[in-house]
């Protein structure tokens, strides 16, 4: 189970997780059956970030939930390190579009919630907790309800919780997707300056093309329910802001909207 | 503000965001329109009751007294019923020996209402959580519980007269379930309500069932369950009341039905208004409780 976290990501290639012909039909009522997923096979890296995008109603945000627990295949397996998913489960932290956070806490109540869940002693969870508010730079809101934050600070409020949590998997459904645009670029950053520390295997959904190219090491492109296409993502890290105004980044973001605009 | 603060790499300081939220909310006092309300409702009484005065200046104030005439009749009159207890009669009309016997009473009913509401309340609550928590306990306990509150929860102080009598303890049974049976109903509907997310947040945080039960849950119904009990506390008043009005030999609702029965609409009119008083009294320091408790939500307005 534990992660061996001293290797270089260059020189593992081990397969964290793996989509075996994963399918997902849902019964609509008066409508039929709806085929979301047609069966998707995949193989994500241990500390890899694989970016998923796909026009709304692909699949993708299905496709995760799958990977999170909360939703069981119709048919095919997800396997963690090689155990099939079951359920939900702290090892998979995943940071929803919606604020998921629990209103009636405060920020360090809020972060400090899976380390409670998990009997971690009130010293040690405060100081873990304390360390992750600071990496979001919401110290000084740690006394705050959500409600009092904005949206941009209840999302690393969020975002602190899941990795104070220390997941080995983390999944992000459209995390930055109400977000305006200077608030979910300095999230993208936040975001990978942690994930650089963490070095966490990361499953990203996503409907903007840049916001994949920026933090993807590979974008899985998801259409009528089956993975399209797999770009990989050739910028080194650590990446800077300005990588996106690069001619290699203009043409890669034009190849992708392609995928995005035909849809049949 | 909010916007910038988003915005903006750097955390915005500390003073900046205290000043744009308003971090105690204010329980906001009546304003001059409101009391004008009042007043007019209490003028427009008085106007009536002058008239029906004129029309009959003998038992005008029998039909419907004017203000002086509870003041300086009605209410000294209480004095009659000084020292029941003990099989005496007070004075015919005595302010002192009144007030006695108005607080005397009060303190009665009051101890009814907070009691059975107590009870009623902590059941409903503790039972209700206790069902919502499985299925097949809820699939047990709520088809009972929804047909016993179909019944007309007046029709049952007959019942309630012949097992319990005047007794003390029958008045709080029937308060407590009267209670009970709103609170365990306002209670699962409040678990019902409570957003799939944050359950599916806590699940991915590695919360078993009980944990989301325990840390979700419970918590997250709390701002419905201080909406809830602020109006069966209102209505607690008025079970009081019935009960006592039938089956009691203390209380406001005794004194009412005695004052009912000799005609005394004056009398009525102050056991009215002492209703009036505890309601209001009982609301405004629920209404701060439950404000304190439902902080954390967004707009909790609880005026």
């Amino acid at each position: 189970m534990a992660q061996d976290t001293s290797s270089s990501r260059s020189g593992t290639a081990a397969v964290k997780i793996e989509l075996a012909d994963v399918r997902k039909t849902f019964t609509t009522e008066g409508h039929g059956t709806l085929d979301v997923l047609k069966g998707v096979t995949a193989e994500i890296l241990d500390k890899e970030f694989v970016a998923l995008i796909g026009p709304s109603g692909c699949g993708k945000s299905t496709l995760l939930n799958i990977v999170a627990g909360l939703l069981a295949p119709t048919s095919g397996r997800v396997l963690l390190d090689g155990q099939e998913v079951r359920g939900p489960g702290a090892e998979r932290g995943m940071v929803f579009q919606q604020d998921a956070i629990l209103m009636w806490r405060k920020v360090l109540g809020n972060v400090e919630y899976g380390l409670e869940l998990r009997g971690v002693p009130k010293e040690e969870r405060r100081r873990i907790a304390m360390e992750y508010i600071r990496l979001v730079g919401l110290e000084q809101f740690r006394d705050f309800f959500p409600k009092e934050l904005s949206g941009g600070m209840r999302k690393r409020c969020q975002i602190a919780a899941v990795f104070a949590n220390n997941p080995e998997v983390l999944l992000m459904d459209e995390p930055f997707g109400s977000l305006d645009y200077p608030t979910k670029v300095t999230l993208q950053e936040e975001v990978l300056k942690i994930w650089a520390r963490e070095q966490k295997t990361t499953l990203f959904v996503t409907h903007d093309v840049e916001e994949a190219l920026f933090l993807a090491d590979r974008v899985f492109v998801v259409q009528q329910g089956r993975i399209a296409t797999i770009v990989p993502v050739p910028f080194a890290r650590p990446r800077q802001a300005g990588i996106r105004a690069l001619p290699e980044f203009r043409d890669l973001l034009v190849e992708l909207w392609a995928y995005l605009s035909e849809r049949a | 503000m909010a916007h910038l603060m988003a915005a903006g790499s750097e955390p915005p300081s500390l003073g900046a965001t205290t000043a744009s939220v308003p971090r105690r909310r204010r329980i906001p006092r009546p304003n001059g329109w409101q009391i004008l309300g009042i007043v007019l409702m209490l003028v427009s009484w008085e106007l009536y009751a002058w008239h029906v005065h004129d029309q009959n200046p003998r038992r005008g104030d029998t039909m419907f007294p004017r203000f002086e005439f509870i003041a300086t009749k009605s209410y000294p009159e209480f004095a009659t019923f000084y020292g029941i207890e003990k099989g005496m009669l007070g004075r015919r009309s005595n302010y002192r020996q009144a007030t006695v016997v108005l607080v005397k009473n009060s303190f009665v009913t009051a101890k009814r209402v907070l009691i059975g509401a107590g009870l009623g309340i902590g059941l409903g609550v503790a039972i209700g959580l206790m069902v919502g928590w499985s299925r097949r306990a809820r699939e047990i306990v709520l088809p009972p519980i929804l047909l016993l509150r179909t019944i007309p929860i007046l029709a049952l102080i007959p019942l309630f007269m012949f097992w319990f009598g005047a007794r003390e303890i029958g008045i709080l049974i029937y308060i407590t379930f009267a209670v009970f049976a709103m609170m365990i109903i306002n209670t699962l509907e409040a678990i019902r309500n409570v957003s799939p997310l944050y359950q599916d947040y806590a699940r991915c945080m590695g919360a078993s069932r009980f944990q989301v039960y325990r840390t979700v849950v419970t918590p997250a119904i709390v701002p419905a369950l201080a909406g809830g009990i602020r109006v069966i506390l209102g209505i607690s008043w008025a079970i009081a009341l019935a009960g006592e009005l039938l089956s009691t030999d203390r209380g406001l609702g005794w004194l009412m039905i005695l004052s009912e029965r000799q005609l005394k609409t004056g009398s009525m009119a102050v056991v009215v208004a002492l209703f009036v008083l505890f309601s209001l009294i009982v609301n405004a320091v629920f209404v701060r409780v439950s404000t304190y408790l439902s902080r954390w939500q967004p707009r909790a307005d609880l005026t």
